[in-house]
This record gives structure tokens, C-alpha cells and sequence, in this order.
């Protein structure tokens, strides 16, 4: 990194919004220089206030096709939320945040101290044995013709394999880049189809910029899911570089998320398919650097999952075409509890953008939940129950989080800031209940449209 | 001036405003601990994509960089001359 280094600062930095968020850059022109300086830190500050900030945001970059009247339902919507998150959270004044940043950095050293960067090699020979007595499971009953619970035991076999995937993706097995890659590519490609590669480009932004309406990709799910407000305008995605309309198929769609939800997770995995594929065929990943050859590797393994799962499994070992659309759809289905898992954590959080000022601790605390769960069901949950802990320290090894867990929770107490855990069920509530509001919101703007529409706007 | 923006050193102090200047000129500049830090070379080469670099431009990316990067994964090792998680912690410590 040092060799990256062309200077150093002084005193404390104020944070600039990023140009791909939409920051405003000025140069610095003959004449003006050392003069413009000082009254240029002062108003360069492009989101000094908030205010600028949230109208930068709820601005895209190409012409809204929103009406007046639709603008100002959705911006009262967008205000209420991000007062409410300003009411519940510490203020963002500098002293504020330098604290909770103090605060995690000693909270991260305590974590470091304490030893929960070891992986707990053990645990992961456990997960290895369950995943086999699955594996071997769904064989044996496949091998017996009990086609539908075989395929059962296949869908929670890659459900097992996700969390080892994840837990790869973030190095947190070895924490060694190559070990852990290529055991995260093996799992997704040659035992699941899907590219750990594309996984991480998506995750990666998604842990910087976490449920960020224009940043996030994994809040973006227009026009089938509107996880916010945010969405029911066009929105810009900064992570597919192009806009998310809210079109009329949107219109019709996101009014019914609230039952459309389940089913629609239900058939995530397809969605997976078509993500992994394209970023493998386009050669969206690092062509560069140590990575470069991964997506060989991938494209590969995906080829080895195809044999095995559709012409060894499905097409040799079941005889008839009915038996094997019932145990491509049995096996892909399962996937519904892990898919929920996904949104879980984070698709009833905050949404709002706070701005440059928030540290990152505090952005992570606001958009993110536990949930709560018995030592003896991690498993099920497969770490994904540990969110918040995992979000502030991505690199510590799964079973450790538990114990990290606490930790947070203490030091959320501590340093004033919300931490959210809630139960399974009540997680699922809410979620319900935070898309059947954009939803009902989604259908009004429909009818402001209807009305307006004799009006000689289409 | 002109000379200290194109051709700066490692241990220049740079002001907001210059740093302002080199980012509207095109240049990925975060900061790292008090260090500021141009990704321009390394955006092609880093394994977790270009876009979280991105999201970092004209922030402090201390703290994502120390939650996300590894001290011994390869790239670092050959390009970062030495930066690692126990180091920034154990830096931070002798601050406090």
C-alpha cells in the first residue's frame, strides 16, 4: 500500500461524497490556489448539511418520470424515514462519530486479542460430516427411487455448502487468499453451479455500501421487489451502471410483493444461475492480478456440476420426465429457508443514506440485524444469524461470531448506538410488513398515475 | 504549487483541497490512517473488484480496508510493502 502512497494529511479528514455517489469535484484552476484553499476545505464539504446530500441523492442522473405529485409522496416518505433514523442514532457531528470509531477500533483489537481470528478448525469437521451424511442421504434415497425426499436432502445439502462458501468468500476459513478461493470456487461451481466469483464482486459492495438503495446490489430487485421507497422512482444503480426503472411492470408487480416475497425467494437459485453465468460468459471478474484465472476454473467446475447434477442425476438415475422436473424443482425450492436467511438481516432496515459524516460501525449497526437463535440451531442458520458481527469484522470465522456477538452488543450498549436482534419469526413480520408498505405505496402511485394519465403524460 | 500536484512525494502534505483537485482530475484517492492512498494502478489488480475501491474515493477507508483486507493475502504482500492487520492495530494502540 505504500507504494500506492503520494502523501500524508493532517489532522482529522472530513469524508468527501465519492464521485460514484454522485460527489461534485472541483480543480483546482491557475489564479485560484493557495487563496481558494481555505474557504475551499470549508465549502467543499459537499454534504456539509444533509440536506444537499439527500437532494443529490433522490436526484438521478437522467430525466424522472415521476409526476410532481408522485415526487413529493415519495420525498415526504424518504424524509419521515431518515428523520427517524437521525431521532434513533447518535448525531453525526465529528466528535460523535470519532468516538464510535475510536470505540470499534478498540472493540476490533479486543476481538483480535481475544483470539476470534483462529478459525475453530473443529467445527469446520463437523460441517464436513454433515454435509457428506447429506450428500450420502439424498444418494441412497435417489438410488432407492424415493426421488422427492432425495432431492429434499440435495437442497439442503447445497444450503449446507452456501455457508461454507460464504464463509470462504470472506477468507474466513484459513485466511489464506488461494486456500480459501479455491475451496469457495470448488463448493459454488463443481458442487452448487454458481460462480463464487461473481458472489463476491456483488457481496463485496454490498458489505461497503450496505442496503444502499443506488449502491447496493443486493437491494435492488426491481421490477419484481421494491425493498424501500427509495425504489419507486427510477434509481440509478451505480453497481449495473444503469437505470432501475420503475416501470409498468413494476407498477403492477411491486403492489403484491408483500405475497409475491416467498415465492418469488423460492425460485432465488434460477436467479443465481443467470447471475453467475452472465458474469462468467462476459469475463466480468479480474482479468488481472492473482485472480485471473478463477474464471477459467469456474467455467469449468460448472461444466462438472452440470454432469453430475443434470446428466448423471436427472437424466440417468431418474427414469421418466415427470420424476425429474419434480426433482429439479424439489431441490432448487429448498433453497427458500437460506434465501430468506439473505434478506433477513437487512431488508427491514434502514435504507436511508445518512451521508459522508457516519462512520462506517454506525452505518453497519443501522442496516443491519441479528437473529436470535439457540447455540444448538447454529448450524441451521449457518452464521448467517451473526450479521451485525459479521458486517463489523467480515474476516472472523463463523463460529467464532457467537462470542463476537456478545461482544457487540456490549459495546453497542456502551457507545449509544441501536443493535437490532429479533426472532425468526418476528424478522419475517417485519420484512412482511416494511414491502407490504412500499407495496401499498407502490399502488398508490399507480392511481396518482391513472388519474394523471388523462392528462396526456403517456 | 504546480510541481507539488504532479509530482507529490510520499511524505507531501496535502490539503483537502489539492486532494479535492486530484480527484476531479480523475485520480482514486482515499485515505488510509493518515496516509493518502492513489488506487489508479492497483484498481485492475484488486481481487475484491473496483467498485468498493470506488466507494472509497475521498473517504477515510481505514476502517473498511482493516475489516475487509487481509494482511497476508497475496496482493498485498507484493504491492503494500508491509501493511497488515496486527500492524494497524498495533499502531492505533501505541496512539491511543
Amino acid at each position: 500500500m505504500v507504494r500506492y502512497q503520494i502523501g500524508v494529511i493532517e489532522g482529522q479528514w472530513k469524508n468527501f461524497v465519492p464521485p460514484i455517489q454522485g460527489g461534485i469535484f472541483r480543480r483546482l484552476e491557475a489564479g485560484c490556489g493557495e487563496e481558494d484553499e481555505s474557504s475551499g476545505s470549508e465549502s467543499t464539504a459537499i454534504c456539509e448539511d444533509k440536506e444537499t446530500c439527500i437532494r443529490r441523492r433522490s436526484k438521478s442522473p437522467t430525466p424522472n418520470l415521476l409526476i410532481p405529485e408522485e415526487i413529493s409522496l415519495l420525498s415526504t416518505q424518504t424524509e419521515k424515514e431518515l428523520a427517524f433514523d437521525i431521532a434513533k442514532y447518535p448525531s453525526l457531528d465529528a466528535e460523535t462519530q470519532s468516538q464510535i470509531i475510536e470505540s470499534y477500533r478498540a472493540l476490533h483489537a479486543r476481538v483480535h486479542d481475544s483470539n476470534l481470528y483462529a478459525c475453530p478448525y473443529t467445527a469446520y469437521i463437523y460441517e464436513a460430516l454433515r454435509i457428506l451424511l447429506l450428500l450420502s442421504t439424498s444418494l441412497i434415497l435417489l438410488h432407492t427411487q424415493y426421488y422427492i425426499p432425495s432431492a429434499l436432502t440435495l437442497g439442503l445439502f447445497w444450503t449446507q455448502l452456501v455457508f461454507l462458501a460464504h464463509d470462504a468468500g470472506h477468507l474466513a476459513i484459513t485466511h489464506n487468499y488461494h486456500i480459501d478461493t479455491v475451496i469457495g470456487m470448488s463448493i459454488a461451481s463443481i458442487a452448487g453451479g454458481l460462480s463464487l466469483g461473481w458472489w463476491k464482486k456483488s457481496h463485496n459492495v454490498h458489505h461497503v455500501v450496505t442496503n444502499s438503495v443506488e449502491h447496493d446490489p443486493d437491494n435492488q430487485h426491481l421490477p419484481i421487489l421494491a425493498v424501500s421507497t427509495g425504489f419507486l422512482g427510477d434509481v440509478f444503480s451505480s453497481y449495473h451502471n444503469r437505470l432501475l426503472k420503475f416501470d409498468r411492470i413494476a407498477k403492477m408487480l411491486v403492489p403484491w410483493q408483500r405475497w409475491s416475497y416467498y415465492p418469488v425467494l423460492a425460485l432465488g437459485r434460477l436467479n443465481l444461475y443467470v447471475q453467475s453465468y452472465t458474469f462468467l460468459l462476459q469475463g466480468q471478474g479480474p482479468r488481472k492480478g492473482v485472480a485471473w484465472w478463477h474464471r477459467y476454473f469456474e467455467i469449468l467446475g460448472v461444466g462438472i456440476f452440470w454432469y453430475w447434477y443434470g446428466h448423471l442425476i436427472l437424466f440417468k438415475s431418474i427414469p421418466s420426465l415427470t420424476p425429474r422436473i419434480a426433482f429439479l424443482l424439489t431441490s432448487h425450492l429448498t433453497s427458500l429457508p437460506l434465501h430468506i436467511m439473505f434478506t433477513l438481516s437487512h431488508f427491514s432496515m434502514s435504507t436511508s443514506d445518512l451521508g459522508p459524516k457516519e462512520s462506517f460501525p454506525q452505518k453497519m449497526l443501522r442496516t443491519t440485524m441479528d437473529v436470535s437463535c439457540r447455540r444448538e440451531w447454529d448450524w441451521v442458520y449457518g452464521g448467517l444469524q451473526f450479521q451485525v458481527a459479521h458486517h463489523l469484522f467480515p474476516r472472523v470465522p463463523r463460529h467464532n461470531l457467537r462470542k463476537v456477538q456478545g461482544m457487540v452488543e456490549e459495546w453497542a450498549g456502551d457507545v449509544g448506538v441501536r443493535y437490532e436482534r429479533r426472532g425468526w419469526v418476528e424478522g419475517n413480520w417485519r420484512v412482511l410488513g416494511s414491502l407490504g408498505e412500499v407495496g401499498r405505496l407502490a399502488g398508490m402511485l399507480g392511481e396518482v398515475v391513472d388519474g394523471s394519465e388523462e392528462k396526456g403524460r403517456y | 504549487m504546480a510541481t507539488k500536484l504532479t509530482n507529490p512525494t510520499k511524505e507531501a502534505i496535502l490539503s483537502r483541497r489539492e486532494i479535492e483537485h486530484f480527484i476531479a482530475s480523475g485520480n482514486l484517492i482515499f485515505i488510509l490512517d493518515d496516509k493518502v492512498i492513489k488506487a489508479d494502478a492497483w484498481l485492475k489488480y484488486h481481487p475484491g473488484g473496483q467498485k468498493p475501491i470506488q466507494h472509497m474515493v475521498g473517504r477515510d477507508a481505514t476502517d473498511e480496508v482493516t475489516a475487509f483486507v487481509f494482511s497476508d493475502q497475496p496482493f498485498l504482500e507484493e504491492n503494500a510493502d508491509g501493511l497488515s492487520t496486527d500492524f494497524i492495530l498495533q499502531r492505533r494502540r501505541n496512539r491511543w
